[in-house]
C-alpha cells in the first residue's frame, strides 16, 4: 500500500495544483454567464427578402433602360414577389428579341413567356442566385453588426450565425443593460446618401407634386424630412441618383457646431471626396440634402465648392444620439432590415443579487453537509470532507480550464453536486462498514468495500450523465450551463470518491498505526 | 453513528398500501394536470414579453394600468413582488416592431415621473461606464493635469456602487459620498449633467413565436433522447424487468412532481426541464443502487424467496438511501431558502423530486419488480 501512495499522493497534489492555477483568481478566470454578470442575449433574423427586393428593384430600373434603348415596347414592369419581375404589354411578334435581351443581360434570371389573356414575360431569379443574394445579405449584416458591436466597446461579445437557414444571428453582449439603445443601434439601417434638392420643400407631398402636374418624373423622388421637436414635417423633391453615399465614408465622429450643439463630422474617401468636390463645384447655390435611412436629415445650401471631402451632419442631436449616429456610420449600413425574435436582458444589479444568493446558499449547504457527515462517520467523515473540498477545487479547475460559462442554474448545479457527490462516499463507507461487520480486517474491508461499491457508483452515475449530455445538446444558455456543471461534477466526484478517498483511507490506516478504522 | 442498526424492516409487506397510495396520487396528479389548472407555461413556452422594473418609490398601480391600456396592451398583467418597489409587466406581444420597452419607458417618464428629465441631462441610473468615463474626462472636475485614467476608476466605482450597493438605482446623489475617494467636485459636476431616473429595467425578456416553437422541439428531444438513452443503458446492465420497474418509478416521480409544481403556481420555463431531467437522474441513481444490491443478492443468497431477497436488499441499502437523500436535501433546501427568487421554482422542483424519488426507489420500484417476478413465476408454473 505504501508503495502505491508514493505515486498516488504526488499525482493528486499535482492535479490539485493544476486546477488551482487554472481557476485562481476566480474573479478573473471563471467566466460568468449573462444572467450573473448582466448583459444582453439577442437573437435576430435578417430579413433577406429585403436584399432580394433591393436587387430586383435595381434590375427593374436596368430593364426599363434596356428596353427603351432597344426600342422594345412594354406597358408595365412590376415585381409581384420579391424574386421576380413581370413585364406586360410586350410585342408578341418580337418574342425572339426579348428573349435575346433577357439571355444577354439577365443571366441570373429565368425568362418565361406566358401567352394567356394578358401576355407577359416573367423573369425569375434562379434558386441559386436567390440563395446567393440571401447569403450575401446575411454575411454583410453579420459583418456590419460585428463592426457596430466592436465600436460599442463590449468585452467578449459573442456574434454567431444560427438556425437551419442560417439567417439568424445570436448576439451576447455582457455588461450592456440598456436594451432600447442597443437594439436601436443594431437594427438601424444607417444608409446615408447625399442628393440634390429640386425646388423648395413643402409641408405636403401634394404641393410638391403640383409642380409636375401630379406625375413625378422618373428621375426624381419625394422624401420626408426628419421630424424636429415642435415642428411640422417637410417634404423634399430630390434627384433619385445620389452624389455620394455612406459607402464613400472614411470616418465619422461626434463633433460640435458653432452653437455648441452636438453634430456628426464626417470624412470621405479619396474617391468619394473627389466626386463630392466636383459635385459641389457644379451646384454652388443649390441645396444638398443629407438623407439618412430615407429621411432628409438636413438640406443645407452649397455656399462654395467643398474641396476636402469633409463636412458635418447636424440635427437636434443629444450627445448620445450624435455619438450613436457616428458609430453606425463608421460601422457601415445594413443590407437588409432585421427583426428581433428573442431578447433577454439582465441588469447588473439582478446578476449581482443572484451571485450573492447563490454563494450564500452554497456556503450554508456545504457547512450543513460537512457537519452532518462528520457526525455520522467520525474520522472517516474528515475523509468525506476532504474529498468534497477536492471535488470543488477540481470542478472549478475544469470549469475555468475549459472556459465554460458559469450561470445561475450552473451555481445550482454546483450546490446539487456537492450534495450528491457525498453519495459516492456514502456508498463506499456503508460497504466498508458491512465488510467490517462480518469480521473482516480493516485492510480487507477497505479493499472489498471499494471493489463492491465501484460498479454501483458507475451504474448510478452513468444514467445522470446520459441526462446531462442530452440536456447540453438541446439546452440553451443558462440550462446548458447547468448541464456542463453536472457533467463536470459527476466525473470529478467519481474520481475523488474512487481514487482520492481510497488514498485518504490508506493514509488514515498508516497514520493511526492501528488496524482500526474510525467509520 | 447509524440511522438503523442492522435493519430488518418488512418494507415489502405493506407494499399494496404504498402502491395504492401512489396510484391515487398519480390519478390525482394526472387529473389536475389535464383537467384542472394544469401547468402554467412561462415565457419560454408561451412567448411574449416580460419586463421587470425597479422604482425608487412605489408607483401608482392604477396609473400603470392606464398607461398599459393606452399603449394597446390591455392584456398586460402587472405583478408586484420582491420589495414593494419592483414590478413585473407581462404581455403576449413579442414583435420587435412594437418596441414595447421603448414606448413604456417614454410613457413612464411622461406620466409617472414628469420631473425626472430636466433639459438635456442624462440618467445616471442608466449610464454605461464608457459614457461616464468620457463625461468625466471632458469635464475634468478634479482639474487633473495628467493621470486622467483615474476617471475610469471613479466611473467604475460609481456604477459598481449603484449596481452592487444601491440595488441598481441611486435615489439621491448623497449616496455617492460613501464611495471611497469620492470628491464633492465630482458629485457637483455630475449633478449638472445627470439626473437620477426614478426607475430602471432590471430584467427584460422577449420571446417570439418562432423561438417558442424551437424551444418546445428542443425540450421534447432532450427528454425523449435522455429517456431512450437511460432505458438502453439499464437494459444492457440489468434484466428487462428491472428497466420496467425503474421506468415506472420515473413516470411516478415526474408526474407527481409536475402536479406539485403546477399546484404551487410556478411558471414552467426551460430551467424546470433541467430540474425534471435532474430528478430523473437522481431517482434512477437511487433505484439503481437498490437494484444493484438485488442483483448481487440474487446470486449470493440461495434459500430465500425472491421477495425476501428484495426486502433484504432494501434493508441493506436503507442507510445509504436516507443519508444521500439527506445530504442532497440539505443542498437543495439551502438553495430553496437562500438561493433567491430567480432560482426558486427550480429549487422547488428539485426539493419535491428528491423526496418523491427517494420514496419511489424504496416503495415503488422494488414492489413493481416483485410483482413482475410473481407474474413470471405464475406463468411458468
Amino acid at each position: 500500500m505504501s508503495k502505491d501512495l508514493k505515486w498516488k499522493i504526488p499525482l493528486i497534489v499535482f492535479i490539485l495544483i493544476i486546477c488551482i492555477i487554472s481557476f485562481y483568481p476566480p474573479s478573473e478566470k471563471v467566466r460568468l454567464g449573462l444572467d450573473l454578470m448582466g448583459g444582453m442575449h439577442i437573437v435576430l433574423r435578417v430579413v433577406t427578402d429585403d436584399a432580394v427586393q433591393a436587387q430586383t428593384d435595381l434590375d427593374i430600373e436596368r430593364l426599363k433602360k434596356l428596353l427603351d434603348e432597344k426600342s422594345l415596347p412594354f406597358d408595365t414592369i412590376t415585381s409581384p414577389v420579391v424574386s421576380s419581375i413581370l413585364v406586360t404589354g410586350t410585342d408578341t411578334e418580337m418574342e425572339g428579341s426579348y428573349d435575346d435581351l433577357f439571355n444577354e443581360y439577365f443571366s441570373e434570371h429565368e425568362a418565361t413567356f406566358s401567352p394567356g389573356t394578358t401576355p407577359a414575360w416573367k423573369l425569375s431569379f434562379t434558386p441559386r442566385s436567390v440563395d446567393y443574394f440571401r447569403e450575401q445579405a446575411i454575411r454583410q449584416a453579420l459583418e456590419t453588426i460585428r463592426n457596430r458591436v466592436d465600436e460599442f466597446g463590449v468585452a467578449d461579445p459573442v456574434i454567431q450565425r444560427q438556425g437551419l437557414s442560417g439567417d439568424r444571428i445570436l448576439l451576447q453582449l455582457p455588461g450592456l443593460d440598456d436594451p432600447d439603445r442597443v437594439k436601436r443601434l443594431i437594427s438601424r439601417t444607417a444608409f446615408l446618401e447625399w442628393k440634390l434638392v429640386k425646388g423648395e420643400p413643402a409641408p405636403t407631398k401634394e404641393l410638391l407634386l403640383q409642380q409636375f402636374n401630379g406625375i413625378l418624373p422618373d428621375d426624381l423622388e419625394i422624401l420626408e424630412g426628419a421630424l424636429e421637436p415642435g415642428q411640422k414635417p417637410l417634404y423634399y423633391t430630390l434627384n433619385k441618383t445620389a452624389a455620394v453615399t455612406g459607402r464613400d465614408l472614411k470616418n465619422a465622429y461626434r463633433g460640435q457646431d458653432q452653437f455648441n450643439q452636438p453634430n456628426v463630422v464626417f470624412a470621405l474617401t479619396v474617391d468619394g471626396g473627389r466626386r463630392f468636390k466636383d459635385f459641389t463645384g457644379q451646384h454652388v447655390g443649390e441645396r444638398l440634402a443629407i438623407i439618412l435611412d430615407n429621411r432628409v436629415q438636413s438640406a443645407p445650401n452649397i455656399k462654395e465648392q467643398i474641396p476636402h471631402g469633409a463636412g458635418n451632419i447636424s440635427g437636434h442631436f443629444t450627445i448620445e444620439e450624435a455619438e450613436d449616429l457616428a458609430l453606425v456610420l463608421r460601422a457601415g449600413a445594413l443590407p437588409a432590415s432585421i427583426k428581433y425574435i428573442e431578447e433577454r436582458t439582465v441588469g447588473p444589479s439582478l446578476g449581482w443579487e443572484s451571485i450573492q444568493n447563490g454563494m450564500l446558499a452554497g456556503v450554508i449547504a456545504f457547512i450543513a453537509i460537512v457537519l452532518f457527515v462528520l457526525i455520522y462517520y467520525k474520522i472517516s467523515g474528515i475523509n468525506a470532507f476532504v474529498t468534497l473540498v477536492f471535488n470543488l477545487i477540481i470542478m472549478l479547475g475544469i470549469l475555468a480550464g475549459f472556459k465554460a460559462t458559469l450561470t445561475l442554474p450552473g451555481i445550482a448545479g454546483f450546490i446539487l453536486t456537492v450534495g450528491m457527490s457525498v453519495d459516492a462516499n456514502v456508498l463506499i463507507f456503508e460497504r466498508i462498514r458491512e465488510e467490517l461487520r462480518v469480521g473482516k480486517t480493516s485492510r480487507s474491508a477497505l479493499n472489498s468495500g471499494f471493489q463492491k461499491a465501484f460498479r454501483t457508483i458507475v451504474d448510478a452515475n452513468v444514467t445522470t450523465l446520459i441526462a446531462a449530455v442530452f440536456l447540453f445538446q438541446f439546452g440553451t444558455g443558462p440550462v446548458k450551463g447547468f448541464a456542463v456543471i453536472l457533467t463536470i461534477g459527476i466525473i470529478s466526484s467519481m474520481f475523488t470518491a474512487l481514487f482520492v478517498s481510497r488514498v485518504l483511507f490508506s493514509i488514515q490506516l498508516a497514520l493511526r498505526h492501528s488496524k482500526q478504522l474510525s467509520i | 453513528m447509524e440511522f438503523f442498526k442492522d435493519p430488518k424492516y418488512d418494507f415489502l409487506g405493506k407494499r399494496n398500501y404504498f402502491l395504492t397510495l401512489s396510484a391515487i396520487l398519480i390519478v390525482l396528479s394526472l387529473g389536475y394536470l389535464f383537467f384542472g389548472d394544469g401547468v402554467n407555461p412561462g415565457i419560454d413556452f408561451a412567448g411574449g414579453t416580460e419586463i421587470e422594473l425597479k422604482f425608487n418609490r412605489k408607483p401608482e398601480i392604477s396609473t400603470l394600468r392606464n398607461i398599459l391600456k393606452d399603449l394597446d396592451m390591455a392584456d398586460a398583467s402587472i405583478q408586484e413582488f420582491g420589495t414593494e418597489n419592483e414590478i413585473l409587466i407581462r404581455t403576449k406581444e413579442s414583435e420587435e416592431s412594437h418596441n414595447i420597452t421603448e414606448r413604456l419607458t417614454d410613457e413612464f417618464y411622461a406620466r409617472l415621473f414628469p420631473d425626472d428629465k430636466q433639459g438635456n441631462k442624462q440618467d445616471l441610473n442608466r449610464a454605461q461606464v464608457e459614457n461616464l468615463v468620457v463625461f468625466l474626462e471632458t469635464r475634468d472636475p478634479l482639474s487633473l493635469v495628467e493621470g486622467k485614467d483615474a476617471y475610469s476608476r471613479i466611473a467604475e466605482a460609481i456604477l459598481s456602487q449603484r449596481d452592487k450597493g444601491s440595488g441598481g438605482l441611486y435615489s439621491d446623489f448623497a449616496e455617492l459620498k460613501t464611495i471611497p475617494g469620492m470628491d464633492d467636485k465630482i458629485i457637483e459636476s455630475l449633478k449638472e449633467s445627470y439626473y437620477l431616473g426614478s426607475f430602471k429595467i432590471v430584467k427584460e425578456e422577449i420571446v417570439g413565436p418562432s423561438v417558442v416553437k424551437e424551444l418546445q422541439t428542443k425540450t421534447a428531444y432532450a427528454i425523449l433522447f435522455s429517456m431512450i438513452g437511460i432505458l438502453i443503458y439499464i437494459w444492457i446492465r440489468f434484466e428487462f424487468k428491472f428497466g420496467i420497474a425503474a421506468i415506472a418509478a420515473l413516470v411516478h416521480d415526474v408526474t407527481i412532481c409536475l402536479a406539485a409544481f403546477a399546484l404551487a403556481g410556478h411558471e414552467f420555463n426551460l430551467p424546470i426541464v433541467a430540474a425534471l431531467l435532474m430528478i430523473i437522474g437522481y431517482s434512477l441513481n437511487d433505484t439503481i443502487v437498490v437494484f444493484d444490491r438485488i442483483r448481487e443478492n440474487l446470486k449470493v443468497i440461495r434459500k430465500e424467496t425472491y421477495l425476501a431477497k428484495v426486502n433484504a436488499s432494501i434493508n441493506q441499502t436503507i442507510n445509504r438511501t436516507i443519508l444521500t437523500s439527506l445530504t442532497t436535501l440539505f443542498a437543495v433546501g439551502s438553495l430553496y431558502v437562500f438561493g433567491g427568487r430567480v432560482i426558486h421554482p427550480f429549487a422547488f422542483t428539485l426539493l419535491i423530486g428528491i423526496i418523491v424519488g427517494t420514496y419511489s426507489s424504496i416503495f415503488i420500484a422494488s414492489p413493481i419488480l416483485v410483482f413482475w417476478q410473481t407474474l413470471i413465476e405464475k406463468r411458468s408454473r
